[in-house]
């Protein structure tokens, strides 16, 4: 276990180093996440614009997040480094996780500025801490099924359209589970309502780390 | 031969169901005729689940064993599946209609089933965007075993979504004896008619691979 | 009874796309076999040569 878990930081720490390198992941991604905002203040009415800024948060950062997926296998692949991982004597599943932690951080780190960001621009009244659970159990369900489909788009033909293809309809759980929540946390709605929101995030985030752990082998295979 | 008594079967339980459907079967009170769509409905959603159900076992047992005709099957049964996928968005939609007021709402089964329609088109579009045809085979068995997966979250997920709102029910005092007797004849029908399909598409697959073979020869 | 164009619809709907499908098959599987058979001609042809 602590063998494992070793060789999963190692991973991670490989992947923190190049972006602390380059930064290339978190700022861009940071970016076009506040873009998406912007972008989306103007599709609606100024007014209106409190009762959509669940939709929108989740918006900005589903979109952002794939794009943070698609560069997190890019990079490996047209450096070498993927044939690098795949000679290292580890299991797949060590890779998984390595790989699925460092965009978890990535993806968490954008949100965790975003989520600020959206609440001056969309003037709204209060925060309140149940929002970061949502962005937790959400940011694993996409970092679960997201690293697994960064992995096997990159080896396809048409990878920056192979990625969304797949990740989008497979998350849509995600996606309504926490636009809802948040949704219940915004209006200030009570735990009980939210709790089966975040029973379905956990369940999907807790199956498909298992399920894409045991399947991530076969993707990266030769 | 084996598939010529199947291709028969299907075709005299297809003139058994639309005997049943548009003759036999009462009209329903509170909804009219239109219920009859409900005969059509049922088979294609439950064809769509069947044949997805098939291309996840044929997934698994591919990565297991390695075996290209676990490949095949999956593959064939994911095409068909995405036909019958289709005929249930559009028959959903033609219900829509005269008893919501509406092509299209955002209706927990509808709107699973058009998730589940756009994660097997992916999987068609991995299969055809690979590189080679078994790292084609490999990626497609992933997505075929994640998507699978996926469908009760998904199907819960979208019925909580809509939870406020609960659809009308289509029955209220669960079925008559004779309209159970319709949905099961029809069930059978299109059932059998998938077996046909299936069983053609991979005749076509395995034609395409002994052609490969021979080409390269 | 207004409502029996939409079953009518219903039903053509599948019936008309699950035919086509049939169609397609039926094509893709006459077009495989015209490629076996031009493909065995030409390997009888070359055994026949060699």
């Amino acid at each position: 276990m602590k063998k494992f878990l070793g060789k999963v930081l190692a991973i991670l720490w490989k992947d923190i180093l190049a972006e602390l390198r380059t930064r290339d992941i978190v700022v861009s991604v940071l970016v076009f996440a506040l873009l998406v905002i912007v972008i989306f203040n103007f599709a609606f009415e100024p007014e209106r614009v409190g009762l959509v800024a669940c939709g929108v948060l989740w918006v900005a950062l589903t979109f952002a997040g794939v794009l943070g997926l698609s560069r997190s296998f890019v990079l490996e692949k047209d450096k070498g480094c993927l044939e690098g991982l795949m000679l290292c004597p580890v299991d797949g599943d060590v890779i998984y996780f390595g790989k699925m932690v460092g965009n978890l951080s990535f993806m968490l780190i954008v949100a965790i500025i975003v989520l600020p960001i959206l609440f001056i621009l969309f003037n709204l009244p209060i925060f309140r801490p149940e929002l970061v659970l949502i962005v937790v159990l959400a940011t694993i369900g996409f970092a679960s099924v997201g690293t697994l489909f960064s992995a096997l788009a990159v080896n396809t033909k048409a990878r920056e359209i192979m990625l969304p293809m797949l990740f989008f309809p497979i998350v849509t759980p995600v996606i309504i589970a926490a636009v809802k929540a948040s949704g219940i946390v915004l209006q200030g709605g009570s735990l009980s309502n939210l709790s089966i929101w975040l029973q379905v995030m956990a369940a999907f985030d807790i199956i498909f780390l298992v399920v894409s752990s045991l399947v991530f082998q076969f993707i990266i295979e030769e | 031969m084996r598939s010529n008594i199947l291709l028969g079967l299907s075709f005299l339980l297809m003139v058994a169901a639309l005997y049943l459907v548009f003759i036999y079967v009462p009209t329903e009170k509170e909804m009219g005729i239109v219920q009859r769509i409900f005969y059509l409905m049922v088979p294609m959603g439950w064809l769509a689940l069947l044949a997805f159900l098939i291309v996840f076992i044929g997934s698994i047992l591919y990565l297991v064993k390695r075996e290209s005709r676990w490949d095949i099957l999956a593959h064939s049964s994911a095409e068909v599946g995405i036909v019958f996928t289709t005929l249930t968005l559009i028959v959903g939609s033609i219900w829509a209609k005269p008893v919501w007021g509406v092509w299209w709402t955002w209706e927990p089964r509808l709107t699973s089933t058009l998730v589940l329609w756009l994660i097997y088109v992916a999987y068609l579009m991995v299969r055809s965007l690979a590189a080679d045809e078994s790292q084609g085979a490999r990626f497609a068995a992933v997505v075929g075993i994640i998507g699978f997966i996926d469908i009760p979250i998904v199907v819960l997920a979208t019925t909580l979504w809509r939870g406020m709102h609960p659809g009308p029910i289509i029955f209220q005092g669960g079925l008559a004896p004779s309209m159970l007797l319709t949905l099961l004849v029809s069930i059978a029908a299109f059932t059998t008619l998938y077996f046909c399909l299936l069983g053609r598409r991979i005749g076509l697959r395995e034609a395409e691979a002994e052609i490969r073979k021979m080409s390269q020869d | 009874m207004e409502n029996l164009g939409y079953l009518f619809a219903a039903f053509t709907v599948v019936w008309v796309v699950l035919f086509g499908y049939i169609l397609s098959l039926l094509r893709r599987q006459r077009q495989l076999q015209r490629d076996l058979d031009s493909l065995k001609e030409r390997s009888s042809a070359r055994q026949g040569k060699g």
